[in-house]
C-alpha cells in the first residue's frame, strides 16, 4: 500500500496482532476482534502489541478456541438469535474445557466469554445435591460426617 | 524490542491456582481425577455464584473445607420464597433470609433479587398480620442492599397492596437497574436515582404526578418498561438519555375512553405490546423515534372493532410515519384490513425495515397490502410466520384465492418495491397452510422487486424443525427457486437446527 500525503487516507488494512500460547503456537487475530479482551486492549493502547504476545497460561488448543470466539463475536451482521445458538454450541464441551475457557477469559478479561462459560457451570450446579456436585467435579476432600452435619445445621434452611 | 509477558504484576492478574494440574494432552484419566473446580480462584467461584440463587450458593458450603465459607463473599443475593400458606412458614423464610444476610461478608452487594410470587394471601393477611410483618422485614433487607451499594434490585411480591416502597430506596444513588412487581409506588419525597439506567415496573398502580417525579429523578434512565400497570394517563420524558420505552398489557382501568398519552421527544425505540381492554394510546411527541413495534391488542365489548379502533391505528401510524424500522402486529393488521375496505389511505411511511405476521387465514391480507403500498423506502421485509389466524375463530371466506390475489395487478405496491433487497422469513412453527400464503406473496415480490436478491429462512427457534430433517425447508427453497425472478443474483439462505445445533445452508440462484 503506498503512503499518501493527501488528507483522505486510503482504507486501512486489517490490523492484526499475534498471540503466542504456552506451548509455543502462534495465532493471528484482528485487532478489532482482540479489543473484546480488556487485557489485550490495554496492550494495544500502550503500543505493546507489535510483537507476538506470549500468553503463558493458555495452551494452544484453548487459545485457538478463544480466538474463534472473539472472531465470531466481532463479526458484523450476526443476529442475536444465531449468535446465541452458536454460543450454546461453543460451550457444549467437557467441563474441564469449560474451566479452561473461564480461566482464559478471566485472564484476558473477556466478559462475554467469562459469563457464558460461568453460566454453564452455574447451570451444572443448580438444583443438585452436594453429593451430586462432588461426584460431578471430583471434589474429594469432603468433611467428616460430623463436620458436615455442623455446616448443614448452620444453614439448615438451604438444605431443606 | 518490547517483550511483554503476563506473569509479573500480581495486583493486576488473577490468582492462578497452585499447583497447576499437568498438561491435558493424552492424559484424560489424570484430567478427570483432578478437582479442578476447587482450584479455581475465589473471584471465579464467586462469579459462578452470580448465576445461582443464594440457596444453591449456600449449599456448596458442605462440598469441602475449601467451599465452607466461600459463599459469604458472594456479591449477589437471589432469594426465591417457596409457596407459604401459614404464618409459620412465612416467618421461617424471613428468619432464614435475615440469618443469611447477617453472614454476608461482601463489602459490595451488586444485586438483590427477592421473588415471592405465591402465598396464601387470605391466611396470611388475617388481622392485618401480613402488612405489619412484611413491612419492617423487607425494609430491613432493602436497607442491607442500599447499605451495600446495590446496583441491581429486583423484587416480585404476591399482592400489589402489601408493601409500600420506603423513601430511603428512592435515595439510592448506586442503583442501576430496578425491576419491581406488585409494590405500592406511593411517592413520599424526592427521587435521587442518579445512576438508574433500567426501570421495569409491573402490576402497580401509578399516578401521573408520582411518575413524573420518579422520571425526573432518573437523569440517565435509558430503558423504561411498564407492564400491566394502571392509573397512569401520561408519560412525559424530556430526558435525552431515554432510548427505549415498552408499554406492555397496559391496564386501562377507567373504561372505554381512557388514554395513555406519550410525550417523549428524544425516544428512539417504542414498543406497544400485550393485551389491554378498552382505552387507547396517543403519541403526542415522538419525533426522534427510529424504531416502533405495534404488537398490542385492545379488546372491546363493542362488536365492530374497526369503528372503534381504525382511527387509533391510523393515528399511531401517522405519528410513526418517520420511523425506519416498524413492526406491525396481528391486531393492528386486522384493524388495517378493515380500514382498507372502507377506502381509507395510510400516510406514506418511511420505514426501511418492516415486520409483519403471516397467519393461517387471509384476514390480514388487505392490511398487508395497505402497509406495503405505503412504504416506498422498503429495503428489508421480515415475515413472522404464525400458526394463529388473524381473526381468531371467525371463519374466513372460503372463496378467497390467495394466489389470485397476488397475481392481480398491484401497481401501487410495485412502485414501492424499488429498494427491496432482503426478505427474512422467521417461522417458529412453519405450517404448509402458512407457507402457502408466504409463497404466494414471495412469488409476487420476485416478479416485481428488481433488486431482491437475498431470502433468508430462519428456523432456528422452530419447535417443528428441532433436530429434524429440513425436508420442508428444502421443498420451500425448491419452490422459491422455481419462481421467475428479476434479480440475477438471488440467494436463498436456510438456517435450521440440525441435531440441536444451528446449521446454515446457502442455495444460490441459477437461471439455467
Amino acid at each position: 500500500m503506498s503512503s499518501s500525503s493527501s488528507s483522505s487516507l486510503p482504507p486501512c488494512p486489517k490490523k492484526m496482532i499475534t498471540l503466542k500460547s504456552s506451548d509455543g503456537e502462534t495465532f493471528q487475530i484482528e485487532e478489532t476482534a482482540a479489543l473484546q479482551s480488556k487485557t489485550l486492549e490495554n496492550m494495544i493502547d500502550e503500543n505493546c502489541a507489535s510483537t507476538p504476545i506470549p500468553l503463558r497460561s493458555i495452551n494452544g488448543k484453548i487459545l485457538a478456541k478463544v480466538v474463534e470466539f472473539c472472531n465470531k463475536h466481532a463479526e458484523v451482521g450476526v443476529d442475536a438469535e444465531s449468535l446465541h445458538a452458536w454460543d450454546a454450541e461453543f460451550v457444549n464441551v467437557e467441563y474441564t474445557t469449560l474451566f479452561d475457557y473461564i480461566l482464559a477469559a478471566n485472564f484476558l478479561e473477556i466478559p462475554t466469554l467469562l459469563d457464558l462459560a460461568s453460566g454453564v457451570v452455574g447451570d451444572m450446579i443448580k438444583g443438585k445435591t452436594p453429593d451430586e456436585i462432588r461426584k460431578m467435579f471430583n471434589i474429594n476432600d469432603a468433611f467428616s460426617p460430623e463436620e458436615e452435619e455442623e455446616v448443614r445445621r448452620a444453614n439448615q434452611w438451604a438444605f431443606e | 524490542m518490547v517483550r511483554i509477558e503476563f506473569s509479573a504484576n500480581q495486583t493486576h492478574l488473577p490468582r492462578w491456582p497452585q499447583p497447576r494440574p499437568p498438561p491435558p494432552s493424552g492424559q484424560d484419566e489424570t484430567r478427570y481425577s483432578v478437582d479442578y473446580i476447587s482450584q479455581l480462584p475465589d473471584t471465579i467461584i464467586l462469579h459462578i455464584f452470580s448465576f445461582l440463587t443464594t440457596k444453591d450458593a449456600i449449599r456448596t458450603s458442605v462440598l469441602s473445607k475449601r467451599w465452607r465459607s466461600t459463599w459469604t463473599a458472594n456479591a449477589h443475593t437471589s432469594f426465591f420464597m417457596p409457596y407459604c400458606d401459614s404464618r409459620r412458614m412465612f416467618r421461617n423464610f424471613m428468619a432464614f433470609m435475615d440469618a443469611v444476610l447477617l453472614r454476608y461478608t461482601a463489602i459490595k452487594v451488586k444485586s438483590f433479587h427477592f421473588d415471592a410470587p405465591f402465598a396464601n394471601f387470605q391466611e396470611l393477611s388475617i388481622d392485618g398480620w401480613l402488612q405489619s410483618a412484611i413491612r419492617p422485614t423487607i425494609d430491613r433487607w432493602l436497607h442491607f442492599a442500599v447499605g451495600h451499594d446495590v446496583e441491581e434490585v429486583s423484587m416480585t411480591l404476591f399482592e400489589d397492596n402489601i408493601y409500600v416502597l420506603p423513601q430511603f430506596l428512592f435515595d439510592c444513588t448506586t442503583l442501576v437497574s430496578f425491576h419491581l412487581s406488585c409494590c405500592c409506588f406511593t411517592m413520599i419525597g424526592v427521587v435521587n436515582w442518579y445512576s438508574l439506567k433500567r426501570l421495569h415496573i409491573e402490576n402497580a398502580e401509578l399516578e401521573d404526578d408520582a411518575m413524573m417525579r420518579v422520571l425526573s429523578g432518573c437523569p440517565v434512565l435509558e430503558f423504561f418498561e411498564l407492564k400491566g400497570c394502571w392509573g397512569l394517563e401520561h408519560i412525559k420524558v424530556e430526558s435525552r438519555a431515554l432510548r427505549e420505552l415498552v408499554i406492555d398489557s397496559h391496564n386501562f382501568r377507567h373504561g372505554q375512553h381512557a388514554t395513555l398519552e406519550m410525550y417523549t421527544p428524544h425516544l428512539l425505540k417504542l414498543h406497544l405490546l400485550g393485551k389491554s381492554i378498552g382505552g387507547e394510546f396517543k403519541l403526542d411527541e415522538v419525533s426522534s423515534l427510529v424504531e416502533a413495534e405495534l404488537n398490542f391488542e385492545i379488546s372491546t365489548f363493542e362488536y365492530n372493532i374497526v369503528k372503534t379502533y381504525d382511527d387509533l391505528v391510523k393515528g399511531l401510524l401517522e405519528k410513526l410515519h418517520h420511523v425506519t424500522r416498524l413492526v406491525i402486529g396481528t391486531w393492528c393488521l386486522k384493524v388495517l384490513s378493515f380500514v382498507e375496505e372502507r377506502g381509507m389511505f395510510l400516510p406514506s411511511l418511511e420505514c426501511q425495515h418492516l415486520t409483519f405476521p403471516v397467519a393461517t387465514d387471509h384476514e390480514g391480507i388487505a392490511g398487508t397490502e395497505k402497509i406495503l403500498e405505503s412504504s416506498p423506502r422498503l429495503e428489508k421485509l421480515i415475515l413472522q410466520m404464525t400458526d394463529m389466524p388473524i381473526f381468531g375463530e371467525t371463519t374466513s371466506p372460503c372463496n378467497f384465492d390467495i394466489k389470485e390475489f397476488w397475481n392481480s395487478e398491484k401497481q401501487r405496491i410495485r412502485q414501492c418495491l424499488m429498494h427491496l433487497k432482503n426478505v427474512k422469513i422467521v417461522d417458529p412453527r412453519a405450517d404448509w397452510l402458512v407457507w402457502g400464503h408466504a409463497l404466494s406473496m414471495l412469488k409476487f415480490l420476485f416478479q416485481n422487486a428488481p433488486y431482491l436478491d437475498n431470502i433468508e429462512i430462519n428456523s432456528n427457534n422452530s419447535r417443528l424443525f428441532k433436530a429434524a430433517d429440513p425436508w420442508l425447508l428444502l421443498e420451500v427453497a425448491r419452490i422459491i427457486l422455481s419462481y421467475p425472478n428479476r434479480s440475477p443474483s438471488l440467494k436463498v439462505i436456510l438456517s435450521y437446527p440440525s441435531q440441536g445445533c444451528p446449521s446454515k445452508m446457502c442455495i444460490s440462484w441459477s437461471s439455467n
